[in-house]
C-alpha cells in the first residue's frame, strides 16, 4: 500500500466531509495515478463504514434507578449553588464554592456506599442467593464479601475458602471473584473455586466460560471452558491443569467419585470431604488402585466398603484420626 | 455549527463560562420546556432533564469508558455538575451541553485512571486460539470484535476515533476538546483507520 502524509490528510478530510473542492480534485488525481492508491483509499473508507456497527447493541442504563440514586444525592446536598452577582472575578469564587459542594456530596456518597456485606458458612455448608440472582454454595469455614452496591454498579465479590457459583447472566456487569492470589472473571455460568489460606487457588469450570488470572500480575490470563481446571499461586501466572478432579464439587453434591485412582487420592478426597486425617504408613497400600461411587457418604460405611474391597484394616486411633494397615 | 466548542467550556472549571450561542435551536420546544421548568421548579426541571438525557449521556461515556457501572457513576457526576450550576443555565441548549459535558467527563476520567493491563481477551493464549478458529458468522460477534479492535487502539488515537466516528464531532471540535491541533486529529484518524483495517482484515476482504 502506498501512502503519503499529504494524501492521508486529504483522505481524513474526505471522511469527515470537510474536504474543499480543490482538495477533492487533487485527491481524485492521485487515486487515478495508480490502482494501489485507489485500493488504499477504499480500504480506509471500508474500515470507516465497517466501524459504524460497533455500538448497534449496547447495554441500556436503568434511568429510573439512576434517578433514585441521583435525587438522594442532591437532597443530602443542602446549600444552594451560589448565584453569580457580577461577571468578572466573582465567578471564580463561585466556581470554588461549587467545587467544594461537589466534593462534599461525593465524599458522603462514597462513605455511604462503602459498606460491605459478609456471608459466612461456619460448620455447615450453605446456599445463598446474591442480589443479582446468582447462587452461591458456600462450603464450611468459608466467607464471601461484597459491597452493598453489588449488582447496581459492579459484581465484584471476595471469597475466602471454597464456593461453587451459578452466575446469573448480566452483560453490563461482569461477575468477578477475588480469591487469594486469583481473579476470576465470569464470561459464562458455573464454576467452583477453592482458596484456603496460602494454598494455590484452584478453579474448576462446570459450565460456560471464565477468565482466570493472577489478581496482582494481570498477565497470562487463561480463558477456561467447561470441564477445565487451573490453579494460581501468588507471584505466578495461572496454570491449566491436565486432569480435572471429579470430586471438586463433592462437598456441594454430597457425592464422591473414584475412577481408578490410587488409594492415596481416595483418602485425600475423604480427608477434604469429612475434615478428618487418614494415615497410611505402608506405601504399597497407598498405591492400590481404587474405584467406587458414594452418594450421601458417611465415614464409617465408606471405610467398611473400602476395607472390604481392598483388603485393608482401618481403625480410628483418636477422634477424626484414622490409620490404615494391612 | 461550532457553538458546541463554546458550550464545552461551561463544564470545565478551568475555562471561562460562556453562554450558548444561537446556532442549535432545531429542537426548540423540548429545550424551551426545560428552560421554563428551570425558572418555575428546579426539582421538576432536574427530573425532566434527567429522564430525557441520562441514557444519552451514559451511552456517550460508555463508548469511551466501556464499563457500564463506571459510565453510570460518571453520568451521575455530569448531572450533579448541572445541578450545581442550575443558577447559571439561562440560554443553554441542553442536549449539546450534556453531550459535551459527557465527553469531557469521560476524557478526564481516562486521564486520571490510565488503563492498567489489558482485557484478558488480548493476552490469554486460550482467547487467541478462539479468535483464530472462531467462524465469522454472528452479527453480534462482529460488533464485539469491532469494539475490541477500537478498544485496543492507543489511548489518544482511540479517543479521537470514538469522538469522530460515534460522537459525530468535527475535527475542530475534537481538537478543542482534547486541546490538540486539528493536524494531530487528522493524523490520529488515519492511524486509527490503518490499525483497524489491520485488526479487522478478515471482515474486510
Amino acid at each position: 500500500m502506498l501512502s503519503n502524509e499529504h494524501m492521508d490528510t486529504l483522505i481524513a478530510r474526505d471522511i469527515e466531509g470537510t474536504i474543499s473542492g480543490a482538495e477533492k480534485q487533487e485527491l481524485a488525481g492521485w487515486l487515478r495515478e495508480d490502482p494501489s492508491n485507489q485500493a488504499y483509499y477504499d480500504a480506509l473508507k471500508d474500515t470507516w463504514h465497517l466501524a459504524a456497527d460497533a455500538w448497534n447493541e449496547m447495554p441500556e442504563p436503568d434511568t429510573a434507578a439512576n434517578w433514585e440514586r441521583f435525587s438522594q444525592k442532591i437532597e443530602t446536598q443542602a446549600p444552594a449553588p451560589l448565584k453569580v452577582a457580577h461577571r468578572g472575578r466573582s465567578k471564580w469564587l463561585a466556581a470554588a464554592g461549587v467545587a467544594a459542594i461537589i466534593a462534599t456530596g461525593i465524599t458522603i456518597f462514597f462513605n455511604r456506599s462503602d459498606k460491605n456485606v459478609t456471608l459466612a458458612a461456619t460448620t455447615e455448608k450453605q446456599l445463598f442467593t446474591l442480589p443479582d440472582g446468582s447462587k452461591v454454595y458456600l462450603n464450611r469455614h468459608s466467607t464471601l464479601q461484597y459491597n452493598e452496591r453489588f449488582a447496581q454498579n459492579n459484581r465484584d465479590i471476595t471469597l475466602q475458602g471454597e464456593a461453587f457459583f451459578d452466575v446469573a447472566p448480566n452483560e453490563a456487569h461482569p461477575f468477578i471473584v477475588h480469591a487469594g492470589a486469583s481473579q476470576t472473571e465470569v464470561l459464562g455460568t458455573s464454576f467452583g473455586i477453592k482458596a484456603y489460606g496460602e494454598e494455590p487457588v484452584r478453579l474448576n469450570v462446570v459450565t460456560g466460560k471464565v477468565a482466570f488470572s493472577n489478581a496482582t500480575r494481570k498477565s497470562g490470563a487463561l480463558v477456561l471452558t467447561a470441564g477445565h481446571a487451573a490453579t494460581v499461586q501468588a507471584d505466578k501466572d495461572p496454570r491449566a491443569e491436565t486432569a480435572t478432579d471429579p470430586n471438586f464439587t463433592s462437598w456441594k453434591d454430597d457425592r464422591l467419585v473414584f475412577q481408578h485412582v490410587p488409594l492415596r487420592a481416595t483418602f485425600e478426597a475423604m480427608e477434604d470431604y469429612f475434615g478428618i486425617t487418614i494415615k497410611v504408613d505402608d506405601p504399597s497400600l497407598a498405591n492400590l488402585d481404587y474405584m467406587g461411587t458414594f452418594d450421601q457418604p458417611d465415614v464409617d460405611s465408606m471405610f467398611k466398603v473400602i476395607a472390604a474391597s481392598t483388603n485393608v484394616k482401618i481403625v480410628e486411633e483418636s477422634k477424626g484420626v484414622y490409620s490404615v494397615r494391612k | 455549527m461550532n457553538t458546541s466548542a463554546v458550550l464545552s467550556s461551561t463544564i470545565r472549571p478551568d475555562r471561562r463560562f460562556t453562554k450558548a450561542q444561537t446556532g442549535y435551536f432545531c429542537n426548540m420546544s423540548e429545550n424551551d420546556r426545560l428552560l421554563q421548568l428551570l425558572r418555575e421548579d428546579e426539582h421538576q426541571f432536574m427530573k425532566a432533564l434527567f429522564q430525557a438525557y441520562f441514557a444519552l449521556v451514559c451511552k456517550s461515556i460508555y463508548r469511551l469508558v466501556p464499563d457500564m457501572a463506571t459510565a453510570e457513576d460518571l453520568a451521575q457526576e455530569v448531572f450533579i455538575k448541572v445541578w450545581n450550576r442550575r443558577g447559571q443555565l439561562e440560554e443553554v441548549y441542553f442536549k449539546a451541553y450534556l453531550h459535551r459535558a459527557a465527553v469531557n467527563m469521560a476524557l478526564d476520567h481516562i486521564d486520571k485512571h490510565k488503563r492498567r493491563g489489558g482485557p484478558p481477551q488480548e493476552i490469554g493464549p486460550a482467547a487467541e486460539e478462539q479468535q483464530a478458529t472462531a467462524p465469522v458468522v454472528h452479527l453480534a460477534e462482529t460488533q464485539t470484535r469491532i469494539r475490541q479492535a477500537v478498544d485496543a487502539l492507543p489511548e489518544k488515537c482511540r479517543e479521537v476515533f470514538v469522538l469522530s466516528r460515534y460522537e459525530e464531532m468535527s475535527y475542530k471540535e475534537i481538537a478543542s476538546t482534547m486541546q490538540i491541533s486539528v493536524k494531530t486529529v487528522e493524523n490520529q484518524m488515519i492511524t486509527a483507520l490503518k490499525k483497524l483495517r489491520h485488526s479487522l482484515r478478515e471482515y474486510l476482504e
